[in-house]
């Protein structure tokens, strides 16, 4: 049975600490596709409305908006009169515009947003296609080249933190097996006497493995309470972040985390005995 | 004729896949004392391991405590290792445990479960031996010679039908050495355990009289002692 050492610390301080990188990048993942999930979704639509539109061709058109399938649910549209665009576009510049003396040229406006599924240039030209020729509409705007830019740049970002997830979990397997096979070392005559008197592989495996189980969950602890411990400070530092915006993503990610401190440790452990049991006793010196 | 212990018939010794001993007979009966003896590099460390399975058998045939070592997958091989005692010039001794807990030990490790006829059966072993006072001493507090007797005590917890003992009094001063050649003669006969025992120490062989199997130039030779 293995005796507790310092080299069984070693492991799980480094399997921790790989794991709390890996839940980093799990959690920059989640976030980056968050955050441009949320960019996507708050991307406005504008519809300007002609000079002379009518009060009832205006309500009509957001009514026909709120039950369109191309509506982002849980938004609503909105309608912005021209008087008031132009008082807030005063206020960006910082100037009062009513004293220029100049006829408004801005037009009424709704605005309105579109679930991802549609954020297409090809979608999006379709509904602009499909408001055009409303009563009432004078012309359909979205920033086009921004859509797509965001599209492309999230799945770029997404492959980017895939293979860099990938890479670290593959340098933290061979981190962590490295650290358990030079554990385990120590114990190779233990191994090998066990053998020797008559014990089955299974027997003389049975005590690493479940002490590889209980490290395995120890570390994905500590790394979770740190994981965590960052959100929740990041979170107060920048709230608009919306660090726990998804609770079911991060369970999973949570949940992942100590699955995989698990099954590396588990792993390595098994691959390690394995290899002690399978050496000649003259290799062992 | 009883069935023997140890029935080689043309087995071929092989280390690393080169045969070191080749051809070998061997007939070891129940209870029998042989001496196998040859030069460091003779090939009877390599001979011992053949039988206890830890090196695979070269060729030939070859049958230890009833199991046909050609047969013997790797999942049979603790059974086969339950019926051998095997001790080495090293002891193998768990160091940062006491004496009783390596008896302990070796005992789960074999199927024992822990209580009465466990403990009893460690306080057997050591009276054997003749080290019943040591039974809480750890290891680096005993002499190389009562290390020894400890390493016996554990070949013996399972009530092995054959000793394996290489080179066992290598690091033991002469007198110990025949203390200890007497008290394998004196196991084996008090339990009727064949005991197979390798030296290249020639002047053991003075100790008392037994069959002498010798490795010399790559071939096992029978003669009697």
């Amino acid at each position: 049975m293995p005796s507790p050492r310092p080299n069984q610390l070693y492991v799980i301080f480094s399997l921790s600490l790989v794991l709390f990188l890996l839940g980093l990048v799990g959690l920059w993942t989640f976030q980056a596709s968050y955050l441009t999930r949320q960019l996507q979704e708050n991307l406005d639509i504008i519809v300007e409305l002609e000079v002379d539109h009518t009060k009832e061709q205006r309500e009509l058109l957001l009514l026909e908006l709120l039950a369109a399938d191309y509506h982002q649910p849980g938004s609503t549209p909105e309608y912005l009169p021209k008087e008031q665009a132009l008082q807030e576009m005063g206020e960006d510049l910082e100037r009062d515009l009513d004293d220029l003396g100049l006829n408004n040229p801005l037009l009424d406006v709704i605005t309105f947003n579109v679930p991802i599924v549609y954020l297409q240039s090809d979608s999006l030209a379709a509904i602009a296609s499909e408001l055009q020729v409303k009563p009432g509409v004078a012309g359909v705007f979205y920033q086009d080249n921004f859509v797509d830019r965001i599209a492309a740049n999230a799945r770029r970002l997404g492959w980017v933190l895939l293979g860099l997830a990938a890479l670290f979990a593959l340098v933290a397997g061979l981190l962590i097996h490295n650290t358990v096979r030079l554990s385990l070392y120590a114990n190779r005559f233990t191994i090998k006497t066990q053998e020797l008197v008559g014990a089955s592989w299974g027997f003389i495996s049975r005590p690493y493995l479940w002490r590889a189980v209980g490290q395995g969950l120890l570390a994905g602890l500590i790394a979770l309470t740190g994981v965590l411990g960052l959100q929740v400070w990041l979170q107060s530092v920048l709230p608009e972040l919306d660090l726990f915006a998804e609770p079911v993503r991060l369970g999973f990610l949570y949940g992942g985390i100590l699955l995989l401190g698990l099954l590396i440790n588990f792993v390595s452990h098994y691959v390690v005995v394995r290899r002690y049991l399978r050496l000649r006793l003259d290799d062992l010196y | 004729m009883a069935e023997a212990i140890v029935e080689l018939r043309g087995a071929n010794i092989q280390q690393g896949g080169r045969n070191i001993l080749e051809n070998v007979d061997l007939r070891i009966a129940p209870g029998e004392f042989v001496y196998l003896v040859g030069k460091t590099g003779a090939g009877k460390s390599s001979l011992l391991k053949t039988l206890y399975a830890a090196l695979p058998l070269g060729g030939g045939s070859a049958t230890v405590a009833g199991f046909n070592l050609a047969k013997t997958g790797r999942k049979k091989i603790p059974q086969l290792r339950r019926k051998l005692g095997i001790v080495f010039q090293d002891f193998n001794l768990l160091m940062d445990r006491s004496v009783e807990e390596n008896l302990r030990f070796a005992l789960r490790a074999t199927g024992w479960k822990k209580g009465t006829l466990a403990e009893q059966r460690i306080d057997e072993v050591l009276m054997a031996v003749g080290l019943a006072d040591r039974r809480r001493s750890m290891p680096h507090t005993l002499s190389g010679g009562e290390r020894q007797r400890i390493a016996f005590a554990r070949a013996l917890l399972n009530s092995p039908t054959l000793f394996i003992a290489d080179e066992v009094t290598g690091n033991l001063d002469p007198d110990t050495s025949k203390n200890i050649l007497e008290l394998m003669r004196k196991l084996g006969k008090e339990h009727g355990t064949a005991v197979l025992f390798a030296t290249h120490d020639y002047r053991l062989l003075d100790t008392f009289q037994a069959r002498v199997v010798r490795c010399e130039g790559g071939r096992v030779f029978n003669a009697e002692g």
